[in-house]
């Protein structure tokens, strides 16, 4: 007799499906009851799917078996839709709004039905505010994340909504012209732990005085791109890096003054950065971890002397030039490189090599004390890596983990060089 | 117990319809179960151990779980969490050669990679099964898995009204 699938326990059936996207998973749930009860029935299998509000929905009942945790509306008509908000409000997590005219009381509606959100997307949302909506009691939300995009006139709104929730992550692309408004609501976060700003075209208004500085969030990751402060404004800007500098982690920066400001943090993302001549007074001694993306610095290596970890993202100047800069930091043990073209490595403390995204790779010259301590490589989706068993043959290196994936191997010369690799993982 | 030596004994697994198996402590010990229970026996526990007895796997299954764990007892294999991130779109050549199998094999090699809980195992057959449904209709995924249609009209009218408001127009 033919084998059944549906026989197999509802534990295993969900297994199988986590590997399908949600086309597939409303396929099978159409197939038969045992299916559609076990994709009802997980919330892994639930986070797949997102409710789609549009206006061509208006008409269709929506009486839900399942508990959806994701929303996406586009549509002008939000009122229209409040019931939807009732039946699966207390499920969901995450909401994306794009592209619609919302009244304001109806987006204070659902966000008093659904408390639970956690994630925010608004992308090109327009409010329509009337002189009473001011008087409403606003919501308080506790978001994880939020996600603003080019909101035009309605940031002012928004804002208000926001300033009496809690945020940990917010980042904001395009949100023009309404710093004061945003320095008012960052004064009110004291949960922000990332803040992300992008293209904000008055942002020196966040730092024209010491009223962020004292602000008691734990700011973990600050990025600040296409900011560039006007000299009266820096020592405010200095002052509240200064001030923060025990919890910021991660700063990324485009900007050259901006640059100058930087905190004793141990981590630092420089994107697009100006070409800059450095002084002697520009030593950053407590960055151990370097993220380089389209950037150039001259003669970096000498600003960082402890850095242990470097990543070279994207087209970073020119890769070889990077690397020359990455052999200078005698203290690097680990090196990460996306994107790239012919290179050579001449790195004698390094301990772990991750190369993605690389079209071709050559380890040249191969000097004694090169690369002899190397502990673990990981590819990924890297053209050849014939270079890669060929090191440890000439090095006679033992790796403690080797990491595959996405690459063409040739399995005759992975099975002769097994002896070699402590851990293998191939993806 | 240092289960982690150098040397690799000899141990007997018994098949639910009474078959043995003769395999290395290096290949059994991918299986999660089997190496927990090995974990408990203790010290110097291995070489005097009889042969386990595994009462979820038959000995047709069990022979190919084994053909399997020996071609992969040298590679360290990825935990349930790490299995969590793995991308789709890369499975090693040999791995896609073991798996050309009978469904009702394939079905039975998921209960058992479950069972003795390898999830690389249990990945690579759920996967399997996961790829042969992609892009299928509901009537075609029902005549190849031998599914019988048990929605009645009403019912698979109200599933279709939910499913609307999943799928973007």
């Amino acid at each position: 007799m033919k084998p059944k699938l549906d026989e197999l326990p509802q534990e295993m059936l969900i297994e199988i499906f986590k590997n399908l996207t949600s086309t597939d998973l409303l396929s099978l749930s159409y197939s038969c009851r045992k299916f559609n009860h076990a994709i009802n029935s997980c919330s892994d299998l639930m986070q797949k799917f997102t409710i789609f509000i549009i206006d061509s929905h208006k008409n269709v009942t929506f009486e839900p078996m399942r508990k959806y945790s994701k929303i996406f509306v586009s549509s002008d008509n939000l009122g229209d839709f409040l019931k939807i908000f009732e039946f699966i409000g207390d499920d969901l997590k995450e909401m994306t709004i794009r592209y619609s005219k919302i009244e304001t009381i109806d987006l204070i509606k659902v966000f008093k039905i659904c408390k639970n959100l956690k994630i925010l997307n608004f992308h090109a949302v327009q409010l329509n505010t009337n002189v009473d909506d001011f008087n409403i009691d606003f919501p308080k939300l506790t978001l994880d994340e939020f996600y603003l995009l080019n909101l035009q006139d309605s940031t002012e709104f928004i804002f208000r909504i926001l300033s009496n929730s809690q945020v940990k992550k917010l980042d904001m692309l395009g949100v023009f012209h309404h710093s004061h408004l945003l320095k008012n609501l960052l004064r009110s976060q004291k949960s922000l732990e990332v803040f992300k700003l992008h293209n904000q075209h008055d942002e020196f208004m966040l730092f024209d005085d010491d009223s962020l500085t004292d602000v008691e969030f734990q700011l973990k990751e600050l990025k600040i791109n296409n900011f560039d402060l006007y000299g009266p404004l820096l020592p405010f800007f200095r002052r509240f890096m200064e001030k923060h500098k025990e919890t910021i982690e991660i700063f990324e920066t485009n900007s050259n003054k901006t640059f100058n400001c930087l905190p004793s943090c141990t981590s630092l993302k420089i994107v697009n950065l100006p070409s800059t001549n450095f002084t002697n007074e520009n030593i950053f001694p407590t960055v151990e971890n370097l993220i380089l993306q389209t950037g150039c610095i001259e003669n970096w290596s000498r600003l960082f002397p402890n850095v242990k970890s470097v990543e070279i993202t994207q087209s970073y100047m020119e890769i070889s030039e990077a690397l020359v800069e990455v052999a200078n930091c005698s203290k690097v043990e680990r090196l990460v490189i996306n994107y790239g073209a012919v290179f050579t490595l001449n790195l004698p403390s390094l301990k772990i090599l991750e190369l993605k995204f690389i079209e071709n790779f050559e380890i040249c010259p191969i000097k004694d004390e090169n690369l002899k301590i190397l502990e673990e490589i990981l590819v990924e989706k890297c053209e050849k890596i014939d270079w890669l068993f060929e090191l440890l043959g000439k090095k006679n290196l033992k790796l403690k983990r080797l990491k595959i994936k996405r690459c063409q191997i040739d399995n005759e010369i992975l099975s002769k060089n097994l002896g070699r690799i402590e851990r293998l993982e191939i993806f | 117990m240092d289960i982690d030596r150098p040397s690799d004994p000899q141990v007997s697994v018994v098949s639910s319809d009474g078959t043995m198996f003769h395999t290395t402590l290096k290949s059994i010990l991918l299986s999660g179960t089997i190496k927990d229970m090995i974990e408990h026996i203790g010290e110097g526990g291995v070489e005097n151990m009889g042969a386990i007895p595994l009462q979820n796997v038959d000995s047709k299954t069990l022979e190919i779980v084994i053909k399997w764990i020996e071609h992969h007892k040298d590679n360290i294999q990825p935990t349930s969490e790490e299995i969590k991130d793995k991308t789709a779109d890369f499975i090693d050549p040999w791995d896609e050669n073991f798996l050309e199998m009978d469904l009702d094999k394939l079905y039975n090699l998921i209960t058992a990679a479950n069972y003795l809980n390898i999830p690389q195992l249990l990945w690579l057959s759920t996967r399997k099964i996961a790829m042969l449904i992609k892009n299928r209709t509901p009537q075609e995924i029902r005549s190849l898995f031998n599914i019988e249609d048990d929605w009645t009209p009403q019912e698979i009218e109200a599933v279709q009204k939910e499913n609307q408001w999943c799928e973007e127009k």
